[in-house]
């Protein structure tokens, strides 16, 4: 019997949100962590200059939460592998014959589909309470592309600690010590122009700035994401994070 | 598909060696037969486990070579994977899915097509009962039902070759019945399968050959009656009025009955192991009577695989000099072998 790729990956995905579904505790704090951001936030830098030009600040805001909420989101994505490895089902699953990688796809398929919706959850909460943004809809689905781009490359490098550490606490240091800096070193909550010179020049070759960027541009400014600027790149970090998952799923030998 | 001239699997003087240093297996070699279901015994640490392993293609060996099903496992893993099945002796189960999620998810990655997998599921569900179950998620399930479970995902593709790690442990006895009967049921389908288990009684019962394995080594293959043949023997067990010393003399003249392999005593219990002919009781309890030894409780069992198993390990041939290890062995004897008591 020949296994259906599309088949298997449909199966992934159903298994891993009918586990989301079933644990909404932790779906209702990863919404209420970024809300809850978005209003300390959204309050505190009020009080000072943020130079956003015409835009005010919680409009300029609601895009950085936004792709905040997806980086959260997935980083946690390696923690359903390493239960799984804990279980011993992983490698229940990797000893049948369906292909590593699409089985991988068809979870982070699901991560991904999961975070976005996190993220639309959180949209429409800013604009009730005050955010003006009116996309065009060519302009939210590029947006939605470049946050899923985002989203499956750190998924996809989420299960790669996962798979190296097959530890739980692997993945408490990777969120510490990845999320937090890529966080502060963004544009998500300042503009690069009032960072200091050798943080504004970080900010450019984060990838949450190219995925910041394409949602302000297509959210607020009614600019489409640049191809080249943001969407190319991020495809190309999701393709090499997909890729080394997958490659060391593969390898990966359990008992 | 083996034939019947093609072995399900060769293993051809293969050694592995853990790291640290601890040898595992020793040169073992051994044909599987086709169609046919082998077990593999021996005492804990023997290398069982690490030799079905190795079938299934996950652990490497040191030196030798393996086929499984006509390829290498190691560099044909991926087309093995959907020719065989391995269900280890841990359980691996998702225990926040139900048992219908799982067999459905699983019928998917064996490549199950979707309008066939519904009715192979629920067929799957009745024939390891677990019908009433499916809705459930497995962590309200018992460990016998989580056992049947992991057991079931095996049997979902048809495989050529199953490869069960202690499939039975945990399982009550109906559940052992049931499961019996559903490999060999596969192996009267053409499956051939390979097993772990420490049930002598269960391997002499159910499994066309048995391979016992010690420290690493191959000790015997072959059919449990040939096994019985050629190392099992009849054992007496006397439960003497008093208590007697290992080296009593009166002992020494009942071990010196011609036939007697073995004799060990310990408190009231006295033990011993005849050869084959089934006449050498006789001799044993006229020499009681002679030495003057009083029996309350005198009980023969026939040869049968546990004895065989212990001759062969060397658990019942030579016997510690120590108490504790002589009642351990006694006890894995009532408690594993279960064996046959003859009416005497």
């Amino acid at each position: 019997m020949k296994t259906s790729g599309f088949h298997v990956a449909a199966e992934m995905s159903r298994r891993t949100w009918a586990k989301a579904l079933r644990r909404p505790v932790v779906l209702s704090f990863s919404l209420i962590q970024p809300m809850l951001w978005m209003l300390l936030f959204g309050f505190l830098f009020q009080r000072y200059r943020i130079e956003t030009g015409e835009t005010r600040y919680l409009d300029f805001l609601i895009p950085g939460i936004c792709s905040m909420t997806v980086l959260f989101g997935t980083s946690q994505s390696g923690i359903e592998l390493i239960r799984d490895m804990q279980t011993n089902f992983l490698g229940r699953l990797l000893s049948t014959p369906a292909s590593r990688r699409v089985l991988l796809l068809g979870k982070l398929a699901a991560d991904v589909s999961r975070v976005l919706m996190q993220a639309s959850i959180v949209f429409v909460l800013g604009i009730l309470i005050g955010g003006r943004v009116s996309p065009s809809i060519s302009g939210l689905l590029l947006a939605i592309l470049a946050l899923a781009l985002f989203g499956f490359a750190f998924a996809s490098l989420s299960c790669i600690i996962a798979l190296l550490t097959r530890a739980p606490e692997g993945m408490a240091v990777f969120v510490h010590v990845v999320n937090m800096p890529l966080l502060f070193t963004s544009t998500a909550f300042v503009p690069s122009r009032q960072m200091p010179p050798f943080l504004s020049t970080i900010s450019q070759f984060n990838p949450l700035t190219l995925a910041v960027g394409a949602l302000r541009g297509a959210l607020l400014f009614r600019q489409l994401p640049s191809l080249l600027l943001c969407l190319l790149p991020l495809l190309a970090l999701a393709l090499i994070a997909f890729s080394a998952a997958a490659g060391l799923l593969r390898r990966a030998t359990f008992d | 598909m083996p034939t019947t001239n093609h072995p399900a699997a060769t293993v051809n003087a293969v050694r592995k060696v853990y790291p640290g240093g601890r040898v595992a297996l020793n040169g073992v070699t051994l044909t599987i037969a086709p169609h046919a279901v082998t077990a593999i015994a021996g005492p804990n640490g023997s290398g069982k486990t690490t030799l079905l392993k190795m079938l299934a293609g996950t652990l490497p060996p040191s030196s030798g070579s393996i086929e499984v099903l006509g390829v290498d496992p190691a560099s044909c893993a991926d087309s093995l994977r959907s020719r065989m099945a391995f269900a280890s002796q841990d359980i691996a189960l998702d225990p926040e899915m139900t048992g219908a999620q799982t067999l459905r998810l699983f019928a998917a990655l064996y490549g199950i097509p979707r309008d066939q997998a519904p009715p192979k599921v629920q067929a799957l569900a009745n024939a390891f009962q677990l019908s009433g179950h499916l809705g459930s998620r497995v962590q309200a399930f018992s460990g016998g039902l989580r056992r049947r479970l992991h057991l079931a995902i095996a049997f979902l593709h048809d495989p050529e070759l199953l490869l069960l790690d202690e499939p039975t442990a945990g399982l009550d006895p109906s559940g052992r019945e049931l499961l019996w009967g559903l490999i060999r049921s596969h192996a009267l389908r053409a499956t051939s399968a390979v097993l772990v288990t420490h049930d002598l009684h269960e391997a002499e019962r159910y499994c066309d050959r048995v391979a016992i394995l010690a420290r690493g080594n191959l000790l015997a293959l072959g059919s449990p009656k040939d096994l019985i043949r050629a190392h099992s023997g009849w054992t007496v067990e006397l439960t003497l009025e008093e208590t007697i010393a290992e080296d009593d003399a009166r002992l020494r003249a009942l071990a010196s009955v011609d036939g007697v392999t073995a004799l060990r005593a310990k408190d009231r219990r006295v033990l011993l192991e005849l050869s084959e002919d089934r006449q050498i009781k006789h001799s044993v309890l006229s020499k009681l009577s002679s030495v003057g030894l009083e029996v309350s409780r005198f009980r023969a069992f026939e040869p049968d695989l546990a004895g065989a198993y212990f001759r062969l390990t060397g658990e019942s041939a030579e016997p510690s000099p120590t108490a504790g290890a002589a009642a351990d062995r006694e006890s894995a004897r009532e408690g594993r072998g279960r064996r046959r008591e003859a009416a005497s």
